[in-house]
Parts: structure tokens; C-alpha cells; sequence
């Protein structure tokens, strides 16, 4: 008996030990992000337009619609979706802002006359 | 205790594999997570073993209520907006009206050169009878994208001054038609020929600054004002070419503002005589919570009418007494029944309109009351769906005429946009 | 800097001080803007083009008052005229055909209603539109003015024995002196619309409710008319007839003025005798309207009857058959060509045609030596 909790209590010290060190990096698509930022769409703009975050930043953008579907292609992330119309829902999208620079984001569905200029930059700093 | 060896044995093993399971979930993230994407940009087909250089900003998720659309959609989406009415003018039947089937055709040549089109059919047939509908080209240009804050257009332009003119979608405004001001004082829809710039001055500030062509001064009138002086893209003249701008504020969420001026000659059909225009619009769309509100301000300049008056009465016979100054001004204000995230929309408005396109006279004419207007149209816009809008209004009209009386109607609505 | 003000506020409220004589068609300087927007109402109905369904035929002249008043602007004349006929016996006595001399000269598809001139017709006559610039005032002017002026018994023995036209107005309701039309048939512009408006367009109205088309069978009229029952109906946001709108429209448009004033040309033109018939102004009777109120009408007609030798054989109203109003000679500088059925060419030509009653005059007028015919002659065009 003594000999066999000896053996276990050793195999669970190194069991714990590998548990603590093995504990996961928590998972950026459900860790709480360092921004949040609400944008609206609308014919024929992006509201805020210019959003400004910081190098190593896990950005969130929640996007609604105050009219018809948009889109919203965000190049650099390789990100392109549609923006449910209003009353539809909220496009969420996430991403790590892991390089400094301009990146422009615009709207992807046609939406209208002023749909071409419908555009907006994100600025890491 | 005689099973104890059994059990230990079998017990390490347990442990053993967890501890594999633990270490694996501790590597890290191979890929990121899959991203669901709309057809790309670059008409490249889409090619799995491509190894697409890392995105400078590292995707991590999208989620949401967005939608995917199909991979076989093209960037050339053909898009539209339509316009069924039932009009009742007091003591007249009801009239149905296909008032507009219009669709718009866009193109991107590249990042940086797109198309945009609008072709309209209005009142549904067109036969060479003497009253018809009507075919026409609403917008038809080129999009250069140079910077966010400099950008090149030209071709068939929207006039870029009021809220409906450049935004006529009909589930975007109250009402089955147009607003009066935006009709009859602002010539709605008013396209030029031209060529202009555009951009973004950041802070929320948006302009647009076009050259474009001329507005006819034979064919003005009293009641519509500058409207019918519209050449709508057939017979343009440029010979002294009309310059239109605007400043738009749309910086603070749910608040757009937007100032306009459009100058212009206007006597390329009458020899020694050059009227000027000039037109100065105040505009602004607000909401808070459930509430809307939108109001327009708007003033037109007209030089020489007098002289134009009489010419035109040599030539024709009739003076058509065209007014020196035309003014509208308009204030809607609108509530939502429903809160926003709701996925039905009912608007309840009411939009108080007064405009007058005989606002002034040159020296030695009168002006004809009947056209020194003002309407109250109340009514509400059902919104199943963000594109589709069910209107009704009522409309009590009035006018300082001492010899006309204005009359009443009621209005039915069905428009849509796709 | 006051008076600047002033002036142009009063400008701005279209007091008059900026009519301009050049511009044939505006409205009387002085008007209210209520009577401006009777004006233009009638003026938009003037040039309106009527349809069958409107009620234009089935016998008609023109589809719109323009068609026959359009030069130099709408209220003056076109080159159109109207055909008269009758039947005139050995005697001379006249007989109407059908019950009117007039003859339209179309029909509405498909022109089962034609009016035709029957064969027994042997007098047959040309009739070209009358300017209406001034028509306003020539209505102010008072029956006893032109009472005054008649003297059919010639008894100043100067040759002429101008008539004043007795006529039952169907507008008052009552005798009134004519004064509108080449025969003086009418006395008020609202008779004129009615009478014009029947007989020129088919378009039947409260003070002429049948329709006219001589030599047409009742029963075939009652197919070949679209409408039923009275064609000029009251406009819902007027409560106005097209009828009240044209008599608004006649009543407020100005006279022409003459491009300049030639005192020696008028003392030539009275000299002649011409102005016996052709009195170069004559007054408006009181009236209620201040535009209309003892106001000068510089028409050169005193709208009586006389016999000059260009009658048109066909007698109405009040008129023989050779009998004519004497025309205005306002806006003469617009009116080509001249007499009642566009026969004269010239201004000369017309005079040249001056007989009957005119005779001692135009005697007169040849015997001038042709420097004071051409002052004459200058004097009649600046009109």
C-alpha cells in the first residue's frame, strides 16, 4: 500500500506538472479583445471611417446596417463579408493588428449610387 | 486491496494518455481559423494550393448574423430599385402608376477604376406618343480612386446637391414620392454630363466637386421653376460649363449635414442673353434612438428673368414668367414604432414642405400665387425587410393662390431596391 | 436712394412702370396678382389644344383659340380665316341656309359630320381673325360714348353715317351696343368667349348649349358628338368656365402701343377725314376696376357700322350686309394682310378699297401730294 501511493503520488506530481505547463494560450477567437469597435453602415458611409488601434492589438469590429446589406471587404485581413441588413443582425469580425500602416476597408455589395466611395481605413500605430 | 495492481496499472495508462491529449491541445494554432470569403476582388480563380503571402493584419474570426454568398457570384452585379404607386387626387379616381423600374449595373475594372450605372424606365411604356413614359440614363460614370482624400468621376453624374437626388433608393425615404422641394426647387433626379473630383478630407468630411452641363433657360417656367431646363444628358451644351459642389459632415454617428451650391449660365439657346443660376441647399439627416429627422433648406437665383420673359414672349408669344428667385425648405420629422434591432421596421412620419417657385419677380411681373405652395404629407413607411418598403401618405396641399385652390390626395406605395 | 426703393418695390409688385409697349401679349400694367393669375389661367386655357373628348366638334374652325390668335403673341390673328355663306335673292334680301351663315371648315373623325355650304349658297365670304390686345378696354368703353358718335342719318352731311349696333347681349341679358366681331355682333368679351367658343370649336358652354353644325341632322349630330350634355364644365380648383377664363384673359391683356408718337402723321391722318371713322381715342366709362376707370382707348375705331364698299354681303346682329365694324387700327404694324377676309395686301391696298361712305375721304386722301401720303403712310406704320 505504501508502495503503490508512493508510485501514484508520483505519477500525478508529474501529471500536474505537465498540465501546468501545457495549460492552452487562450483562444483569440473567444478571448476578450483589447478594442471593440461599433461601425455603423449606411448609404453611403462608414461610421466611425477612420479607426485608429494599436500594434499588437486583437481588435473587434461590430458592424450593423442602418439600411440595405454592404459589405465589408477588409483587404489586408483577407476579410470579406457581407453586412446583414438592418434588423438582420451584426457582422463581428476579428483580427490582430500585427503590422503598423494604413489598411482600407470598402464596401463590397453594391448599395447604390455612392457605393464606390464607400470606404473607410484602419490605422495601426 | 487484490485488485489494486490491476487498477494502478490501468490507472497510468489513463494518466498517460492525458497527458498526450494535454500536450497536443497545448501546440499552438496550426492555421488560423477558417474565414468565409466573398468572391475575391481580382478575378482570379480561386486556387486552394496557392500560398497566399500572411495578410499583414491577422485574421481571427468572422461571425455574426453576415451572410455568405454563393462562389459563383460575379463583380458585376446588376442591382435595381423599383416603384409601384396608386395615386387618388381629391374628387379623381384612383390611378395606379408603375412610377420607376430602374437598374443599375456596376463594374470593377480593377482596386481602382470602377463603373457605375442607373437606367430608368418610368411609367412603364414608351411609344413615341405624345405622352408617354420615359427611358432615360440616370447615371453613367467612371470612378478613378486615386487617394482617400483625391478621386476622379466623369461621365452622367447625379447633381450632388440635396438628400433624395443622390440617394433615391425608395426604402431610404418617407413618403411615396419624392419630397415637393426635391422636385420642383431641387430638379430631382438631376444628372449632368461632367467630370469631377471626389474624396474623403477625413473628420467625417466628404466632398464632391463636378464641372458639368448646362441647364436650358428657354425652357423654365412658373410652376416648375428651373426643372424642365434639365437636358438630362440629350442635346448637352457645355459651352459655359455649370460647376457644382458639395460639403458633406457625416463624422458624428447617425448625423450627415450637407451644404451644396451649383452655378451655372444658362443661355446657350438664347443669343445675347445669359442667365445665371445659382443655387445655395442647406441639408441634414439626424437619428437618436427611434427617432428620425431630416430638413432641407434651399434657394435659387435666376439673373435677367426679366429680359429672359420678354425675349421668350418675342419668340413664342407667351411669357412664361419665370421668377428671379425660387425657394423650398422642408422638415420631416419620423419615429420608428418598432426598436431598431427589430427585424420589421414601421416608420410614422409627418414632413411639412413649403415651396415656391415664384419666390421673387423681376421688376414689372407679378407673381402667380398658385405656385407659392406648401404641403403637409403624413403617413408611414412598413418595412418588412431593409429593401422593401410599403408606403402610404396622405397629402393636404395649399397654396396662396386667390384664384386656384389646391387640392388633397392620398398616396399607395410599393418600392423596392435589390 | 428712397425713391430707388420705392420704385423698385413698386417694380417687384408689377405697378406698371416697367411695361414695355414692345411686348405684345403681357397683361395691362396695374393689374392685381389675383387678376395676373386670372390672366395666366386663361391664357393657359387659350392655347390648350382641345380634343373630340373634350368636347371639340363635331364641326369646328381650330382645335385652340391659338390657331387663330397667335400673331405677334397669343391674342393677336393668323392668316386662318372662317367661311360665311348665305343665300341672297334678286331683291337682296338675305337668306340664312341651314340657320347660320357660318360654315365650319372641319370635323372630327370620321367625319360623318362634315359641314358642307349647300348649293343654293351664292354668297359666299372669307372672314379673317380680330386682334384681342385691348379687348379689355374696348369693353370698358361706355354704350353711350359710341351712341354719341353715331349719325346714321349722315346729319352732319360729311358723307358718313356710322350705325351703332343694337344687339340682345346673351351674357347681360339685355340691349347693349356691340362692339366685338367684324359684324359688331357682340357687347361683352363673355359673349364673345361663348359665341367663339361654340361656333369656332364645337365646344358647347352655358351661353350657347347646342352644338352647331349647319345642314347636320340632330340624330346624326347626337352620334358624331364624343360628350354628352354641356361640354364646358366648371374646373374643380377654379370653380371657373373655360368661358369666364378666356373673357379674364381677353379682358387683361394690353393693347398695343404704337413704336412712337407722330404728332404731324396724326394731324395728317385727321386732316384727311380719317379719323371720322378711324377716331383715334376714344374714353372708358366709369368703372369699378381702376385699370378700366375713365381710361383712354387709343384705337383708332369708333365700333360703329358703315358701308365703305368692303362689306362682306352677309348680314348679322344688328348689321346690313354690306355693313362692317370699322376695325382698330392699334397694332396695325402686326396685321397682315388687312379687310375682313385678308383680300388687301398692303396698307394702300386697303385704303385703296375705301368706297361708299368713304368716298369724299379717299378723294381726299388721292388728291394728297405724295410727300404728305408718305408722312401718312409712315404715320400708320409706327401704329
Amino acid at each position: 500500500m505504501v508502495v503503490l501511493m508512493r508510485r501514484h503520488f508520483l505519477l500525478l506530481a508529474i501529471a500536474a506538472l505537465a498540465l501546468a505547463q501545457v495549460r492552452p494560450a487562450q483562444d483569440p477567437a473567444t478571448q476578450t479583445p483589447d478594442r471593440v469597435v461599433n461601425i455603423v453602415a449606411e448609404r453611403f458611409t462608414f461610421n466611425p471611417s477612420r479607426i485608429v488601434v494599436k500594434n499588437g492589438e486583437l481588435v473587434e469590429f461590430v458592424i450593423i446596417s442602418d439600411d440595405t446589406d454592404h459589405g465589408f471587404n477588409l483587404a489586408a485581413a483577407g476579410i470579406d463579408a457581407a453586412i446583414p441588413q438592418q434588423g438582420k443582425g451584426e457582422l463581428r469580425i476579428r483580427f490582430l493588428a500585427s503590422v503598423n500602416g494604413r489598411f482600407g476597408f470598402e464596401c463590397s455589395r453594391a448599395c447604390g449610387a455612392g457605393h464606390n466611395l464607400m470606404r473607410g481605413v484602419v490605422v495601426v500605430e | 486491496m487484490a485488485q489494486a495492481p490491476v487498477d494502478t496499472e490501468q490507472r497510468i495508462k489513463d494518466l498517460e494518455a492525458r497527458i498526450e491529449e494535454l500536450e497536443r491541445k497545448a501546440q499552438p494554432a496550426a492555421a488560423p481559423a477558417k474565414v468565409p470569403v466573398l468572391g475575391s476582388v481580382q478575378t482570379a480563380p480561386s486556387a486552394p494550393e496557392r500560398t497566399a503571402p500572411a495578410p499583414p493584419l491577422i485574421p481571427v474570426s468572422v461571425s455574426g448574423d453576415y451572410r455568405t454568398f454563393p462562389s459563383t457570384e460575379t463583380r458585376l452585379p446588376v442591382a435595381g430599385y423599383m416603384d409601384f404607386h396608386v395615386n387618388k387626387d381629391s374628387g379623381d379616381p384612383f390611378s395606379p402608376d408603375f412610377h420607376r423600374f430602374v437598374l443599375l449595373f456596376g463594374h470593377s475594372f480593377s482596386d481602382r477604376v470602377k463603373f457605375w450605372s442607373e437606367l430608368e424606365l418610368e411609367h412603364a411604356l414608351v411609344e413615341g406618343k405624345e405622352e408617354s413614359g420615359e427611358v432615360a440614363l440616370e447615371q453613367a460614370y467612371l470612378d478613378f480612386l486615386i487617394t482617400p482624400k483625391f478621386n476622379l468621376r466623369a461621365g452622367m453624374l447625379l447633381a450632388p446637391v440635396g438628400i433624395v437626388n443622390e440617394r433615391h433608393e425608395p426604402p431610404s425615404f418617407n413618403g411615396v414620392e419624392r419630397p415637393f422641394v426635391e422636385t420642383l426647387i431641387i430638379p430631382t433626379t438631376w444628372r449632368e454630363l461632367g467630370a469631377g473630383v471626389t474624396g474623403d478630407l477625413g473628420r467625417g468630411f466628404r466632398y464632391r466637386a463636378y464641372v458639368t452641363s448646362q441647364l436650358d433657360a428657354t425652357l423654365f417656367d412658373a410652376e416648375s421653376g428651373i426643372t424642365e431646363g434639365r437636358s438630362r444628358g440629350f442635346q448637352a451644351s457645355m459651352r459655359n460649363p455649370a460647376k457644382i459642389g458639395r460639403l458633406e459632415y457625416a463624422g458624428r454617428r447617425r448625423l450627415t449635414l450637407g451644404i451644396s451650391s451649383y452655378t451655372g449660365h444658362t443661355g446657350f439657346n438664347l443669343p445675347g442673353l445669359n442667365p445665371r443660376v445659382d443655387m445655395l441647399e442647406f441639408d441634414g439627416r439626424y437619428s437618436v434612438s427611434r427617432f428620425d429627422v431630416r430638413g432641407l433648406f434651399v434657394n435659387t437665383w435666376v439673373s435677367r428673368t426679366g429680359e429672359l420673359n420678354r425675349r421668350r414672349q418675342l419668340q413664342t408669344g407667351v411669357n412664361p414668367n419665370v421668377a428671379a428667385q425660387m425657394r423650398g425648405t422642408y422638415l420631416e420629422p419620423a419615429v420608428h414604432v418598432f426598436p431598431r434591432r427589430a427585424s420589421n421596421d414601421l416608420i410614422l412620419f409627418t414632413r411639412y414642405e413649403k415651396y415656391n417657385t415664384q419666390q421673387r419677380m423681376a421688376a414689372g411681373f407679378l407673381p402667380l400665387g398658385a405656385f407659392n405652395r406648401s404641403s403637409w404629407v403624413m403617413g408611414l413607411t412598413y418595412k418588412p425587410n431593409a429593401d422593401v418598403a410599403v408606403k402610404f401618405d396622405y397629402v393636404v396641399n395649399g397654396n396662396k393662390s386667390q384664384v386656384t385652390q389646391a387640392i388633397n390626395g392620398i398616396n399607395l406605395g410599393l418600392g423596392w431596391w435589390f | 436712394m428712397k425713391h430707388g426703393r420705392l420704385l423698385a418695390l413698386m417694380g417687384t409688385l408689377g405697378v406698371g412702370l416697367c411695361q414695355s409697349p414692345d411686348f405684345p401679349g403681357s397683361a395691362l400694367a396695374g393689374i392685381t396678382p389675383r387678376e395676373f393669375e386670372l390672366f395666366q389661367a386663361g391664357l393657359d386655357d387659350f392655347t390648350e389644344v382641345e380634343t373630340a373628348e373634350d368636347g371639340l366638334g363635331p364641326a369646328f374652325n381650330g382645335a385652340s383659340c391659338a390657331v387663330c390668335h397667335a400673331v405677334p403673341a397669343i391674342g393677336g390673328i393668323t392668316a386662318m380665316t372662317e367661311v360665311r355663306a348665305g343665300h341672297r335673292d334678286a331683291a337682296g334680301k338675305f337668306t340664312e341656309l341651314n340657320g347660320s351663315t357660318l360654315f365650319q371648315l372641319f370635323s372630327t373623325p370620321p367625319h360623318t359630320c362634315q359641314v358642307r355650304i349647300p348649293a343654293e349658297a351664292n354668297v359666299v365670304a372669307r372672314r379673317a381673325p380680330i386682334p384681342l390686345f385691348g379687348a379689355g378696354l374696348v369693353e370698358a368703353i361706355g354704350d353711350e360714348t359710341l351712341l354719341a358718335l353715331e349719325d346714321p342719318e349722315d346729319a352732319n352731311g360729311d358723307g358718313i353715317s356710322g350705325r351703332a349696333a343694337r344687339i340682345e347681349d346673351v351674357a347681360e341679358h339685355r340691349m347693349r351696343i356691340g362692339r366685338f366681331g367684324w359684324k359688331a355682333q357682340q357687347a361683352t368679351l363673355l359673349a364673345f368667349s361663348g359665341d367663339a367658343y361654340r361656333n369656332e370649336m364645337g365646344i358647347t358652354n352655358e351661353l350657347f348649349p347646342l352644338e352647331s353644325a349647319p345642314g347636320i341632322e340632330a340624330a346624326q349630330l347626337q352620334l358624331c358628338s364624343a360628350t354628352r350634355g354641356m361640354e364646358d364644365v366648371r374646373d374643380r380648383r377654379t370653380k371657373l368656365r373655360a368661358i369666364d377664363l378666356f373673357e379674364a384673359f381677353m379682358k387683361f391683356l394690353a393693347p398695343i402701343e404704337p413704336v412712337s408718337e407722330d404728332a404731324g402723321g396724326l394731324a395728317t391722318f385727321t386732316a384727311t377725314g380719317c379719323a371720322a371713322c378711324h377716331t383715334p381715342v376714344l374714353t372708358t366709362a366709369r368703372n369699378a376696376n381702376p385699370v378700366f376707370d375713365h381710361k383712354a382707348v387709343r384705337l383708332f375705331s369708333d365700333l360703329l357700322l358703315h358701308d365703305v364698299g368692303t362689306g362682306d354681303g352677309i348680314p348679322q346682329g344688328a348689321a346690313e350686309a354690306d355693313e362692317i365694324r370699322t376695325p382698330g387700327l392699334w397694332g396695325l404694324r402686326f396685321r397682315r394682310p388687312l379687310l375682313h377676309d385678308g383680300s388687301a395686301a398692303t396698307v394702300v391696298e386697303a385704303i385703296e378699297r375705301h368706297a361708299g361712305e368713304a368716298t369724299r375721304v379717299i378723294e381726299r386722301y388721292r388728291a394728297l401730294p405724295s410727300a404728305v401720303r408718305e408722312q401718312l403712310l409712315r404715320f400708320l406704320a409706327t401704329l
